[in-house]
């Protein structure tokens, strides 16, 4: 699934919510592979779980255009962790359902607030998620031009 | 198991279902896995997920697995399958305008604001079965707008690094909307749509509950309600033509518990369709136009199609005929097939009350003929 254009990064220095869409968006084996690669270095020291990661759905609403009135399309299933990194919360919501992504996703996002930004490390897992993010971006585009190249003008005949 | 005064042969029911799951998982042939049927069937997993009311891909294949390929089965299981699950948080409301669109196309008009694209579309293809395809389906090079100055395989992440962006699309109501040819209908206020999913819609509901009851209806039977009132006896539809039909992606956010910003966690795909209403009623504008608004999870254009008909229907019958009746109480599939599959459960009790009644007034007429 691509990264969607909203949360998109724009600056040097991601905010927190962008890191959270990117990490929220990567491959499950993605996400975790990078969790586990800080953890194995010893980057991340103490780390508890919240509450147990937890799979539900959350509600899709639809504002339509004639009458401008909510309506509910449906739902989608996700799944919610929240740990402490270190002392510092992290918290992660994931499309589908897998514990494990959902929960290092969390644990990203607890370790990134509590670091500094300029630390290596830190900045070595920044890059790596804006690679990601440009990865998809990338894709994105590809199938936007293959898109594109079905606009078809249609002539009326007299 | 029990029902209807009938219980027993329990035994018989464990080993009908193990032969159901043997045959299924012991076939000779290499196991689905879950991406072939979410990237090879996408449009049956889509309508999965539309007719159970729940975006995921990975889980509505898991269900279309286990059903053996039967929709309203696998609509079943994932539909009980959500029913167990925690509502975390109400998303960030989308606007339809933010849509991503991957297909547009614009019946009513020629040159709309914005390009027409055909996208992932079979429409103007012949349906030509293809046997040469029996024994693999050929891989296929990828064509694009560029493919004139520079090969697809020659880009890369350096050349394409960001999106272009999308030329912008008009919709075709807000274009009739700047011609003063559009119905006002737009609300001033914002009221709480009706979740379907807590409590049955009836009659007379808001446009919320209609809206929300066909997103969630079964295809066909949507499709034959919007049939019926065509060409068949209800006839509460006039034919109208179709302002847009888009297909796309609306992102999917919620807000961060600790910063309480907003976090994109995804995105979903759905399809819309916009139907214009030539208005002709001795009360109504005949100077103007009316829309009817569809959308649905997935790529169902059919779906959408009839929606947005039943829409505009509904909205001009005003409740005076039994048409919302209809979709709201006889659209669902998961309601209409239940009710119909439990025909086949054990009736014996109700059953053989009938035949002794038949019997008894069998007796009573003979009594009388030999009286």
């Amino acid at each position: 699934m691509p990264i969607f254009p909203r949360n998109e990064h724009t600056a040097n220095s991601p905010s927190r919510e962008e890191t959270c869409a990117i990490a929220a968006q990567m491959a499950d084996a993605e996400i975790v592979s990078l969790v586990n690669s800080l953890i194995d270095a010893g980057d991340i020291g103490s780390l508890e779980r919240v509450r147990e990661a937890q799979v539900g759905t959350v509600q899709l609403q639809v504002r339509e255009p004639i009458c401008h009135e909510r309506f509910i399309l449906a739902d989608a299933l996700v799944t919610i962790a929240e740990v402490i990194v270190d002392g510092s919360v992290g918290w992660a919501m994931r499309l589908g359902a897998n514990i494990e992504a959902a929960t290092a996703a969390a644990v990203l996002d607890g370790w990134l607030a509590d670091h500094t930004d300029g630390a290596p490390t830190k900045k070595r897992v920044i890059d790596s998620l804006l690679s990601a993010q440009r990865r998809d971006s990338y894709e994105r585009n590809v199938m936007q031009q293959e898109v594109l190249a079905t606009a078809i003008e249609f002539e009326e005949l007299d | 198991m029990g029902y209807a005064a009938a219980r027993g042969g329990l035994t018989a029911i464990k080993r009908a279902e193990e032969l159901v799951a043997r045959l299924r998982d012991n076939h000779s042939s290499a196991q689905l896995e879950l991406d072939q049927i979410t990237g090879r069937l996408r449009l049956l997993v889509d309508r999965i997920m539309g007719e159970a009311g729940l975006w995921a891909p990975e889980f509505a294949a898991l269900a279309v697995r286990q059903a053996e390929g039967d929709a309203i089965e696998a609509i079943h299981l994932l539909r009980a399958y959500k029913s167990t699950l925690p509502r975390f948080a109400v998303a960030r409301v989308n606007d339809a305008d933010e849509m991503v669109p991957e297909r547009r196309v614009v019946p009513a008009f020629r040159e709309p604001g914005g390009p027409q694209i055909l996208g992932r579309s079979t429409d103007y293809t012949a349906r030509m079965l293809d046997p040469k395809a029996r024994d693999a389906m050929p891989r296929r090079a990828v064509s694009t707008a560029h493919d004139d100055d520079e090969s697809a395989s020659k880009r890369t992440a350096d050349t394409i690094a960001r999106p272009a962006g999308w030329p912008e699309m008009r919709r075709m109501s807000d274009v009739l909307r700047d011609m003063g040819l559009l119905v006002d209908r737009r609300r001033g206020d914002d009221p709480e749509p009706f979740d379907i999913t807590r409590m049955p819609a009836k009659p007379p509901a808001p446009r919320s509950a209609r809206l929300s009851t066909m997103a969630r209806a079964e295809t066909g039977a949507l499709v034959n309600q919007w049939y019926r009132n065509i060409l068949g006896p209800d006839g509460y539809l006039h034919e109208v033509t179709l302002g847009e039909v888009r297909h796309g992606s609306l992102s999917l956010s919620v807000t961060h518990p600790i910063t309480g910003g907003e976090v994109t966690i995804g995105n979903f795909r759905v399809t819309e369709v916009e139907a214009i209403e030539d208005l002709d009623g001795i009360d109504e504008d005949r100077g103007s136009f009316d829309v009817g608004y569809g959308m649905c999870l997935g790529h169902n254009e059919r779906k959408a199609i009839a929606m947005a008909n039943l829409d505009i229907a509904c909205h001009r019958d005003g409740s005076k005929s039994p048409l919302e009746q209809s979709i709201l109480m006889t659209t669902d599939g998961l309601d209409s097939a239940g009710f119909l599959e439990h025909l086949k459960l054990p009736h014996y009790v109700t059953f053989r009350s009938m035949i002794e009644r038949k019997v008894a007034v069998r007796r009573a007429h003979d009594e009388r003929k030999r009286d």
